[in-house]
């Protein structure tokens, strides 16, 4: 080459140089560009593409009664599962899989789809496993081909289930007959376990098992996540303080393989139990309350509370379901039986019923604040009183009567004389005024808002029609429109036995602070001479002459009231029986509300005979519990100077 | 005699054989303490740096199927780990003098801390991390470190003694290698 | 010189080539070749243990009368502890049964007691097993239960000719199911080796949170459960000792400390379930 053509070859080199560096700066820059500033992005893309998050909700807390003891626990839940993602059985569904091709094609057949063909091999290698455990255990269950597909689609990094719900027997011959090297592995979570069975079954409620709510705090909100399903109350005291009950969830962050199968944890934030909630059921008045009505009710509500604290202390309502059979799911036979039975409904807070003749309690308070008739009225019980154009019965001819020996014999007519007398406006307003127009509101999910407090205003708007005095008689005996919940009823009982009124009461046990902070209770209205005479009436009723007998406990006061009332449904009347009382009358510190509903047609149903005897049993056990509320006998002087047995 | 020069091995196996026998013996009056000791390095160091790397192998195979039976780790665990160090040993052995005491000892110790190492990662493995104790791992080590250091220099002379009763001069036939 | 090179690589192709063969041998040939060697050295360590069992009785044989005469006291006062304690076990034996038909409860399995010498104690850091001189020649079933007087042993995992492997409770690879004494709740325990000069130690998970170490100087007692079928219910394993939460957050892990006297047994009993006769 000669220095020439050296030279113009030199001068394109230079060029091929330049062209070079330029690509070349093009390309560090790129680089540069993307290795430094946009690494954050290149990064969180990285952990976005391998990184997975693991939800795992938190144990919930329990529900404890008033003196500490367990309603509702978590117990284990044993299960039989298979880590799919484990390399021991990536290589069994791998070898199975390659194994069936060659089998298909050494037999000459053709394999039309693919993905069916690696689903059945899932399905055998899990079967093979499932095999093991059925003959230790001698069960008979199967797996479900399709159900591995969608778990691997959907769940990969979660235990796939292949036995779910062991007995502990059988989590004890698998935890002790499998090897620990065995694909079967066995799992424990937890459900929740009701010792109690049926007791207080509508209280407490129950939980179900929906996708779960995944707070935003959580770490790795921006990957993909797998959760396990989370456990929300449904009813009752597991709904209504589901977010005190809910554990935190615990969070792991693993980093996975290509196909998604976890390489190794990174994070792991370990899930916590719920707070306890502590509730005002005693389990030892609803337990005694619960084996009363067994012995006299099949269906109805009993509610019981502490007056001065106006806490539920028992509250059942029949039909009712052992919550057991609630977890760890309703199966769709439980669920279709409970549902026949029409067992699902709390009838202490939800049953809508006549009150009878503890309403007369009501009517006898509007009339003597009105001034309609005082302690000492008397009037005459013929049997009957003409009301209109029709006679009103009464259940008996009482002769002369006054308030105390009215509310003692239930008599019919006086309620009917002085109702008349006090004026359905005067019955309205202190019905409402003690509360039986409203929901209690108690801390309890699902209490029914549709009871009826009748009025004139109410009848023209709902009937479009006036209001007639034999609406008048009906009301002051608590029957014609008037509904009201058993729950109401025992406010209204305590409201009368402190002489104030009540409405609220509450399900869980409340501290010092939070008793002290309550409403100042609105007064009955009544002066104590003549609240006295309404409590002697009552006192009256639950006496050896009285109607309620059956609610007389040794060494206790007992004032109540008891009624029959009638309902009409489409088959015809039925009868419904009432016990409202408290106890003790001088010193007020229970009141009971029992109702049981009859069963058959026209059948005869009494509230001193199926309703007090049950209040009779929660009455007993309370004072036994609380003898320091009992009467106690005076002491006899013995001549020696030792005190005498009474 | 040139029987027993071929199948030098043999004679080899059976000291080594009964040397681990009597340190089972050992760590059977041991075991209330939590002590076990494990010499087997000092075993592969005889074989490793004195013996040809075929007679070596020969030596180590049935000691390793010995241990592989009394094991829970899978049966050819201590065959791969004293057969891959005792390679490992010979392609190095050219580089040192092999036939002076401190480097058997040296061989010795590193060989044994070698096959802790490679056991407890084979149990990890095989019989999870769970049981495993690392203060547990490292006392053992340490004891069988001191045991070694006191005997290997009287196992690798009294082997070479016992070797020339049998007519194999070992001293002299690597002094004639060079 | 690239001869020479090729030449010092020789042993590790042999090497490989032998790792190679090992690989494509059979199983079947393994574990003959493992049992053929187990055998082969068996009858030189029973016959340690023989030995041993010997020096032991001829150092008895050099205590004075005195000595001896101590010895044989105490003897005949235990054997009188014994007889009593077997006569009340009889009533209560009887009582169960009693009770047990009343409730018509499931017979339980019946074990006989297999008494076996131990051979060898092979506790080294990662694995922690006993040779027994007793095997397959005395019906000694493989995964039967051995214990002892201070509770469970552990399980047999091989079984020889004449001796066999036990895997004792500090192993992580021996896994059961038990119950705190006086809870019904199983759990899951598997070992969890030596502490250092320390006892052995397992490890419970599943502890339901209620459990608590209130009493350090009086903690629950870790039993069998006997529901799992292997272990008869109600043997001793050891003592809870540490409570930590759990992985899942469920439950808690609990150290169980073991007993002492697992590293220096020199006796055990292996239970080998009875057959029942179908007739």
């Amino acid at each position: 080459m000669n220095p020439e053509e050296k030279k113009k070859y030199q001068g394109r080199l230079w060029i091929f140089y330049g062209i070079l560096a330029i690509l070349l700066s093009i390309l560090y820059s790129g680089l540069f560009y993307r290795q430094l500033i946009e690494k954050e992005s290149h990064v969180e893309r990285e952990k976005i593409q391998n990184h997975r998050r693991i939800l795992t909700p938190g144990p919930r807390g329990n529900i404890l009664d008033r003196e500490g003891r367990v309603l509702v626990a978590n117990r284990s839940k044993f299960s039989a599962v298979v880590f799919l993602f484990e390399d021991q059985v990536q290589k069994a569904f791998r070898n199975h899989y390659r194994g069936m091709v060659r089998d298909y094609r050494e037999q000459g057949k053709t394999i039309e789809n693919y993905t069916n063909l690696l689903i059945l091999s899932r399905a055998m290698v899990l079967e093979s496993y499932l095999k093991g455990v059925n003959n230790l255990l001698g069960r008979e269950e199967e797996v479900d081909a399709n159900g591995i597909s969608r778990h691997l689609n959907l769940n990969p990094l979660l235990p796939y289930p292949l036995v779910d719900n062991l007995m502990p027997g059988e989590f004890a011959i698998l935890l002790e007959s499998l090897p620990v090297e065995s694909p079967v592995q066995l799992y424990v979570s937890t459900m929740r376990h009701y010792p109690y069975e049926n007791a207080a079954a509508h209280v407490i409620g129950y939980v179900g098992h929906s996708a779960l709510e995944i707070e935003s705090d959580m770490p790795g909100a921006d990957l993909k996540t797998f959760a396990t399903k989370g456990s929300y109350g449904r009813n009752g005291v597991e709904k209504r303080f589901d977010s005190n009950l809910q554990g935190k969830t615990g969070t792991e962050i693993w980093v996975v393989d290509p196909n998604g199968y976890q390489v190794e944890p990174i994070q792991r934030l370990y899930p916590q139990k719920g707070k306890d909630v502590e509730l005002s059921i005693d389990i030892d008045l609803q337990l005694v309350g619960e084996q009363g009505y067994d012995l006299y009710g099949d269906k109805g509500a009993l509610v019981a509370i502490d007056i001065n604290r106006m806490e539920v202390l028992a509250m059942l309502s029949r039909p009712d379901y052992n919550l057991n059979d609630t977890a760890p799911f309703i199966s769709n036979d439980v669920f279709k039986e409970i549902n026949d039975r029409q067992a699902w409904e709390n009838k202490a807070l939800r049953g809508l019923y006549p009150p009878g003749s503890p309403f007369k309690l009501i009517t006898a308070i509007a009339a003597l604040k009105s001034g309609v008739i005082d302690d000492a009225t008397i009037f005459e019980c013929d049997g009957g009183h003409r009301v209109g154009g029709r006679t009103f019965p009464c259940m008996g001819h009482h002769g002369k009567v006054d308030l105390r020996t009215a509310i003692q014999k239930s008599c019919n007519e006086y309620f009917y004389r002085i109702g008349l007398a006090a004026g359905s406006d005067n019955l309205s307003r202190e019905a409402v005024y003690i509360g039986l127009n409203a929901p209690t509101n108690i801390n309890l999910p699902n209490e029914t808002g549709r009871m009826i407090t009748p009025s004139r205003q109410w009848k023209r708007e709902r009937y479009d029609e006036p209001w007639y005095d034999g609406d008048t008689a009906n009301m002051s005996i608590g029957q014609g429109f008037l509904t009201v919940t058993p729950l109401q009823m025992a406010m209204m009982v305590a409201s009368i036995a402190k002489n104030e009124v009540y409405t609220h009461p509450s399900i869980v046990k409340q501290s010092a602070a939070q008793l002290a902070q309550r409403p100042v209770p609105k007064p009955l209205g009544l002066p104590p001479e003549v609240h006295k005479a309404i409590i002697d009436g009552m006192d009256r009723v639950v006496s050896a002459t009285g109607t309620a007998r059956a609610a007389m406990v040794d060494g206790v006061t007992v004032a109540g009231k008891t009624g029959t009332a009638q309902i009409n449904k489409k088959e015809g009347k039925f009868e419904l029986a009432w016990f409202v009382g408290f106890a003790p009358v001088e010193n007020p510190q229970i009141a009971i509300v029992s109702l049981v509903e009859g069963q058959n047609l026209n059948e005869s149903f009494g509230g001193g005979r199926h309703a007090a005897p049950m209040a009779r049993y929660i009455f007993q056990a309370f004072f036994e519990k609380h003898p320091e509320f009992k009467i106690q006998p005076e002491p006899t002087q013995s001549p020696t100077g030792t005190v005498g047995l009474p | 005699m040139k029987l027993f020069s071929r199948n030098r091995w043999l004679i080899v196996t059976a000291i080594h054989f009964l040397t681990l026998f009597a340190f089972s013996e050992i760590n059977t009056y041991l075991s209330p303490w939590g002590i076990s000791i494990l010499i087997t390095g000092m075993l592969l160091s005889f074989s490793s740096l004195v013996l040809s790397h075929t007679q070596g192998a020969l030596s180590l195979i049935p000691i390793a199927f010995y241990l592989d039976s009394r094991s829970p780790l899978p049966f050819g665990s201590s065959l791969i780990i004293l057969i891959g160090l005792h390679y490992l040993v010979v392609g190095f052995r050219y580089q040192f003098h092999r036939e002076s005491g401190g480097i058997s000892m040296a061989v010795s110790l590193i060989a044994n801390i070698a096959i802790h190492l490679l056991y407890t990662l084979f149990a990890i493995v095989h019989l999870g991390s769970e049981g495993l104790n690392s203060l547990q791992i490292g006392l053992n080590l340490l004891c069988s470190s001191l045991v070694i250091a006191l005997l290997n220099p009287f196992y690798l002379s009294t082997l070479i003694r016992f070797l020339e009763l049998f007519g194999i001069k070992i001293a002299q036939e690597q002094r004639q290698a060079r | 010189m690239p001869k020479k090179r090729l030449l010092s690589l020789k042993p590790f192709a042999i090497l490989l080539a032998a790792a190679l063969f090992w690989i494509l041998v059979p199983i079947a040939f393994k574990s003959s070749v493992r049992s053929s060697f187990y055998e082969f050295q068996a009858p030189l360590s029973t016959g340690a243990s023989y030995i041993r069992e010997l020096q032991n009785y001829w150092a008895a044989r050099t205590k004075s009368k005195n000595e001896l005469y101590d010895a044989g006291k105490d003897m005949a006062r235990l054997n009188a502890t014994y007889e009593l304690m077997i006569l009340e076990n009889q009533t209560l034996k009887q009582e169960v049964e009693r009770l047990e038909e009343l409730l018509q409860l499931p017979t339980r399995a019946e074990y006989q007691y297999e008494i076996a010498r131990v051979v060898s104690r092979d506790f080294n850091s990662w694995w922690q097993r006993l040779e027994i001189r007793k095997g397959s020649k005395h019906g000694i079933p493989t995964g039967a239960p051995v214990v002892f007087s201070g509770g469970v042993v552990g399980r047999v995992k091989e079984v020889h000719e004449y001796t066999s492997t036990v895997e004792i409770l500090s192993n992580s690879h021996l896994r059961m199911a038990v119950i705190i004494a006086g809870d019904n709740r199983p759990m899951s325990y598997r070992g969890s080796g030596f502490q250092t000069l320390q006892s052995p130690v397992g490890l419970v998970e599943y502890i339901p949170n209620d459990i608590k170490l209130n009493d350090p100087a009086n903690p629950p007692r870790i039993i069998t459960s006997g529901m799992g079928g292997v272990f008869p219910a109600g043997l001793h394993i050891g003592y809870l000792k540490r409570l930590r939460p759990g992985a899942s957050g469920m439950f808690q892990d609990g150290d169980v400390d073991l007993d002492k006297r697992l590293s220096s047994l020199t006796e055990v009993a292996v239970l080998v379930a009875i057959e029942e006769n179908p007739q």
